[in-house]
């Protein structure tokens, strides 16, 4: 059948192009109804990107943050009108040595092939994970709880240390996203968030303590750190973690940056710490993901209190007001689909 | 209950193919209807779909939907009129016969050669028609169209702020459309010689709103037509 897809041509231009929507009988026939927009989409968007790395990946359809809508199951076992969240991760080779996620056999939807930005997507059905029918908006961020479960998990397989005390670096999307699920699934432990925005920091009230990073306590000590800062400031942050990380803790890199970050590794091997990077999620992170998001109602509230503005999208200028807009907003632009 | 109408009864004379009306010729990898059909299909709100057909085409056309996936949407052919008019008078004659009418029903018809017609546009002419009772599809035109009564020379040239294409789909609340056909039975109008719809629906006095439509959703008429709407298909990238 004919649909639209809207991809990224060229740095700040989306242009649509009709195809015919590949399906067969396995596949679903779904109807994005949220997009969210990430911090790589921005990259890509604004053109932040080497250019080598945008010349060998655009065009391709940004987003990899939805929830959609059942329009066809072919297998009949989702109704119409069900409502699902899209899994990006693609999937080619599974095998019990590397997790999905860091396997480079797969893909991953808006990095190397197209994104959720279409009028109509078709997926097998390992690719969606059902919800229910009268979701609320904040489903549309379980890729990014999933992440953070992702990088727990890695986190709870390698520390040595109690968690008595944990130091969140970064007070943007992630660093949310990461106090917040840490708060869940710790109740017990001390978490701190480490910011440059007081007004940002405002967004915390779940946290034991919020810190400006030029005004941190002395003595300030945690047992282990997440690293939610990414950028230009990665090293600042790091070297901060490494300053005020207990011997023996796990720092567990979020963050993104495009360019080589120095590290003391003097500091790392005196304290022993443990150093995880974490990217990405897989099909089971992201079934975690939503039970905790389903079975949490503070989880969902401080969620919802992630989007920032919700643009209704019906035409491609929508589309590139909404990542102008996304620039500007402290914390989620979330697009409601209805092209 | 939302029902669409596919008007396909046209045979397609400036397409130059007498073998074949266009709304049968392939669009893809599939005929241009069945594209058409599909935007409809899978439309959650659209629960009947009813097409119509040249009568000579009719047989053709059930079997060629049945070769296809109607993805659980009840899909009915009838007989066509003369003129698009005179078909979805027998759309709604058939809904009339065929099934309770509620003042709420909706009917969107929809040229069967506009394949690419979009779920906002459907979305958006059934919200406006159950809100205001017509709503119909426009472009603005990038053309300056003028008025030309011998066609040998203008007579008038409209401002452009005031023309607009009709594309489709154009949508109705069903019984309103009803009491139009039967308000034109009364005024003694030949449906068979009204072309235009929404002109009979606007000379007895009803008002419609519109719907901003979109150049893709061009209507596949002729060769060059076919040949943009089949380049318009090609990924430039996959």
């Amino acid at each position: 059948m004919i649909g639209r897809i809207y991809r990224l041509m060229d740095a700040k231009r989306i242009e649509m192009v009709q195809r015919e929507l590949k399906f067969n009988e396995n596949d679903l026939i779904l109807k994005p109804d949220y997009l969210s927009i990430c911090a790589a989409d921005q990259r890509y968007y604004f053109g932040n990107r080497p250019p080598e790395i945008l010349s060998e990946k655009l065009p391709m359809a940004l987003i990899h943050e939805a929830t959609a809508t059942v329009l066809y199951d072919g297998k009949g076992e989702l109704s119409r009108g069900s409502k699902v969240v899209i899994v990006p991760l693609i999937e080619n080779e599974s095998t019990e040595k590397i997790k999905a996620n860091y396997n480079p056999e797969n893909k991953f939807s808006s990095s190397g092939v197209d994104g959720f930005m279409q009028d109509l997507i078709s997926v097998p059905h390992s690719r969606v994970i059902p919800i229910e029918k009268d979701y609320s908006v904040e489903y549309v961020f379980t890729e990014l709880v999933s992440v953070v479960v992702n990088a727990i998990e890695a986190f709870e397989k390698a520390k040595v240390r109690d968690v008595e005390t944990i130091g969140v670096w970064g007070d943007g999307n992630m660093g949310v996203v990461v106090s917040l699920v840490l708060r869940c699934l710790y109740p017990n432990a001390k978490i701190f968030v480490l910011g440059k925005s007081f007004r940002k920091l405002q967004h915390f009230p779940f946290v034991d303590g919020v810190y400006l990073i030029d005004k941190l306590p002395i003595n300030f000590t945690v047992d282990h750190c997440f690293e939610c800062v990414g950028g230009k400031n990665s090293d600042i942050a790091i070297q901060q973690i490494l300053n005020v990380i207990e011997p023996q803790g796990c720092v567990s890199l979020l963050g993104v940056s495009e360019n080589p970050v120095a590290i003391s590794t003097r500091t790392v091997l005196d304290k022993g710490l443990i150093l995880i990077g974490n990217s990405r999620s897989t099909v089971a992170d992201m079934q975690k993901a939503v039970k905790l998001i389903s079975e949490n109602s503070v989880c969902r509230k401080y969620l919802r209190m992630l989007i920032s503005e919700t643009i209704t999208i019906k035409k491609e200028t929508d589309m590139m007001h909404a990542f102008e807009q996304s620039i500007l907003n402290d914390f989620k632009t979330v697009m409601k689909w209805e092209v | 209950m939302v029902y669409a109408g596919i008007l396909a009864a046209g045979m397609g004379t400036r397409m130059h193919r007498q073998d074949m009306p266009k709304q049968f010729l392939p669009l893809g990898e599939k005929p241009i209807i069945i594209n058409t059909l599909e935007q409809f299909y899978v439309n959650p709100v659209i629960d009947k779909v009813i097409v119509v057909v040249p009568n000579e085409w009719k047989l053709f056309t059930d079997d060629l939907l049945s070769q296809y996936d109607a993805m659980g949407t009840e899909v009915k052919v009838i007989t066509g009129g003369e003129n698009k008019t005179e078909s979805v008078k027998r759309i709604v004659e058939y809904l009339n016969e065929n099934f309770e009418m509620n003042s709420d029903d909706i009917l969107i018809t929809h040229d069967a050669v506009r394949p690419f017609v979009t779920g906002r546009i459907i979305n958006e002419n059934i919200e406006s028609a159950q809100k205001y009772g017509i709503a119909s599809t426009l472009m603005v035109t990038n053309d300056t169209m003028v008025v030309s009564e011998d066609g040998d020379t203008i007579q008038s040239i409209p401002r452009k702020q005031t023309i607009f294409a009709e594309q489709t789909p154009l949508t109705f609340k069903v019984q309103e459309l009803m009491q139009i056909f039967r308000e034109a039975d009364e005024a003694g109008v030949k449906i068979e010689k009204e072309t235009e719809l929404a002109r009979l629906c606007i000379n007895l006095g009803r008002t419609i709103h519109i719907v901003r439509g979109e150049n893709q959703n061009m209507k596949i008429i002729t060769p060059y037509d076919l040949e943009v709407a089949n380049a318009l298909l090609r990924e430039k990238k996959v």
